[in-house]
């Protein structure tokens, strides 16, 4: 049984400012504006199966979902892949959306579910190929920046050691930059619990970055401070 | 900005840059369309599905329910491979497995996930006390792992308790048989069946279990139990291995590797966790335990397999003090500046941080790197002006 499968539909209220016009009427024809404009005949039409509408859905949505995905999860080929297994997973539970403007929080709780299922695929693969467990963290692309190719592979190697709660709350506070409220939505936990779990995941990485050169430039500050204690 | 938000943002940036060479958003639009179609469910009656998703999604929380024996308790939360799950100080947490088993972990209990399956899991508590409800079927095989200590369950309702500091060991069975082995136990595995208790502290054994339901197996009996519950009548009653004897008040349990490790005998030590696993150790132990082993192979000449023991023990354990002391370890093993460097930014004030100050010198004056020979020594001599190192750290400054 799917995590996300589990969890969704529990979003009861949005934390994400969107723009809802309930005037509106659900439009014949889906173009690339219109779900933004009518999350409730949006959520109606992909209720019915309506594949324009999904098309719609997916183009609107799908950088917000790859780029949340993406965040967790470090650099992957598979990307894609996933980001579309997140948007099965969300036309699959569409009946259980309760609130049609919770539309984003609710697909960014599906989002950070499909990652962190993911995520344990991508460990059992390597456990099945000895799977390189640098390779993934390649960007495909050509950075013009060695050192900063190497802080973002030392990113994800430490964050490969960090438990999946820590794990998915660092990266979408620190890494994507979302706000901790909607940490909190996208994580399905209060904010008691997402603040708690970010100071968690915020110690266990400088604990864990200090082995990593590579993040030297960025956490020295934290050295240098400590050394400075340790003079006094 | 904090510098975890600038690395963050950094991070995202290359992230960002990199993901602009992927394919369009029309072709991936499409793709998902296909995909959409190909994932329609076929005919079949909806209640059905409704129904095994019911009982699928009922089953763990209902062991839940079980042990807790009342509403109102925090929700199970799923678990995965690998993961670490504490229950915070104050607050018991509920645990649901696939197989439709559960646990309760006492606030501040500890324990690790090592294998999840249909029919089972392997669990290590690393510390506190858990309370388990093992779904019974005939297949199932879990396996709940603390220190030495292993309890081979197939159906039942048991707590075990850890204390990797006291090497204190309990367990409380309520329902079913259980077997339980211990590393090196020259005198086989021990069996108990409801209800029962077993506390084995430093080696000294004590159980309240009658005679009569408990037994030692030989060691070449296999820990498997019967699928089913079994009654006392069932359970030998007296001990089946010569060397063995029903549990009384006091055993005397042989000698572990740990025991021969404080008898200063490391090449005996180093042969009895050998026989155990080494690797197995090094994923299953606490982390006190963890510097002991590395110590054994250490002093017995295995000099590798301490420096592999050690560096588990910081990804284990990232952030204690045995971590900082296995940093300190490995730096003295050899391997380098860096290690000492690592132990002092982790415990600038620990124990070991003048002598890691001291050998941070040495090794940073053998390293030839002398701009760094010259920070270090005036940082020490700015400490530790009357220090151990402090003539040395003279020298290299030419003073």
């Amino acid at each position: 049984v799917s995590t996300a499968d589990d969890l969704v539909g529990t979003v009861t209220s949005p934390s994400l400012a969107l723009v809802a016009n309930p005037d509106a009427r659900p439009p014949r024809r889906w173009g690339p504006l219109d779900p933004v404009a009518d999350r409730t005949a949006l959520v109606l039409a992909l209720r019915r199966g309506d594949e324009q509408a999904a098309a719609a859905f997916f183009r609107e949505f799908s950088p917000l979902v790859e780029r949340t995905i993406g965040r967790i999860v470090g650099f992957d080929d598979d990307l894609p892949d996933a980001t579309q297994e997140a948007f099965l997973r969300a036309m699959r539970s569409m009946d259980r959306l309760r609130d049609p403007q919770a539309l984003v929080d609710w697909l960014l709780q599906i989002a950070v579910f499909t990652a962190t299922d993911w995520l344990r695929s991508r460990k059992r693969r390597r456990w099945l190929v000895f799977f390189d467990p640098e390779r993934h963290q390649e960007p495909a692309a050509p950075d013009p920046d060695d050192a900063g190719r190497d802080a973002l592979r030392a990113t994800y190697r430490v964050l490969d050691r960090m438990s999946m709660e820590e794990r998915t709350v660092f990266a979408l506070r620190f890494i994507d930059g979302m706000e901790l409220s909607t940490v909190a939505s996208a994580c399905a936990c209060s904010l008691a619990t997402a603040k708690r779990r970010l100071t968690r995941a915020a110690a266990r990485f400088h604990a864990l970055a200090r082995s990593e050169r590579a993040l030297a430039p960025w956490l020295e500050h934290e050295l240098r401070i400590a050394r400075a204690k340790e003079r006094s | 900005m904090n510098r975890l938000e600038q690395l963050g943002r950094d991070v995202a940036r290359m992230q960002d840059e990199a993901r602009t060479n992927r394919p369009g958003n029309e072709q991936a639009a499409q793709s998902f369309i296909r995909a959409l179609r190909r994932s329609r469910p076929r005919a079949r009656p909806r209640w059905q599905l409704l129904l095994v998703a019911a009982v699928a999604a009922l089953v763990p929380l209902a062991a839940v329910w079980v042990l807790h024996g009342r509403a109102g308790h925090p929700t199970a939360s799923a678990v995965e491979v690998g993961q670490s799950l504490v229950a915070t100080s104050g607050q018991s947490r509920p645990v649901a497995f696939p197989d439709g088993s559960g646990a309760i972990l006492t606030p501040g209990a500890e324990v690790v996930v090592r294998e999840l399956t249909e029919s089972g899991a392997q669990v290590d508590v690393a510390s506190g006390e858990v309370s388990f409800a093992v779904h019974h079927r005939d297949n199932t095989k879990w396996l709940v792992g603390a220190g030495p200590f292993r309890v081979h369950v197939t159906g039942t309702r048991f707590a075990v308790t850890w204390a990797p500091d006291r090497e204190r060991f309990s367990l409380r069975l309520s329902e079913g048989s259980v077997v339980v082995s211990i590393e090196n136990a020259s005198h086989g595995d021990v069996k108990l069946a409801a209800p029962a208790s077993l506390v084995v502290e430093r080696g000294q054994w004590q159980s309240d279990t009658p005679a009569s339901v408990a037994s030692v197996l030989p060691p070449s009996a296999s820990p498997e139990v019967s699928a089913a519950p079994t009654s006392s009548a069932a359970e030998g009653n007296e001990p089946v291995d010569d060397r063995g004897a029903a549990l009384s008040p006091t055993h005397a349990a042989p000698k572990s590797w740990q025991d021969l490790s404080r008898s200063g005998d490391y090449a005996a030590a180093y042969e009895s966790a050998s026989k155990r696993g080494i690797t197995s150790l090094t994923e299953t132990a606490a982390s006190s335990s963890l510097l002991t082993l590395a110590e054994v192979c250490r002093f017995s000449g295995h000099a590798g397999e301490a420096a592999q023991i050690l560096t588990r023990l910081r990804q284990r354990f990232p952030g204690t003090d045995d971590a900082a002391t296995a940093a300190f370890e490995l730096g003295r093993d050899g391997g380098g500046a860096s290690w000492f460097r690592a132990y002092l930014a982790e415990r600038p004030n620990g124990a070991l941080a003048l002598e890691a100050s001291g050998r941070l010198l040495e090794a940073l004056s053998r390293s030839g790197d002398r701009a760094a020979a010259h920070d270090a020594a005036r940082a020490y001599l700015s400490r530790y002006p009357n220090g151990p190192h402090a003539a040395f750290a003279r020298q290299l400054l030419g003073s």
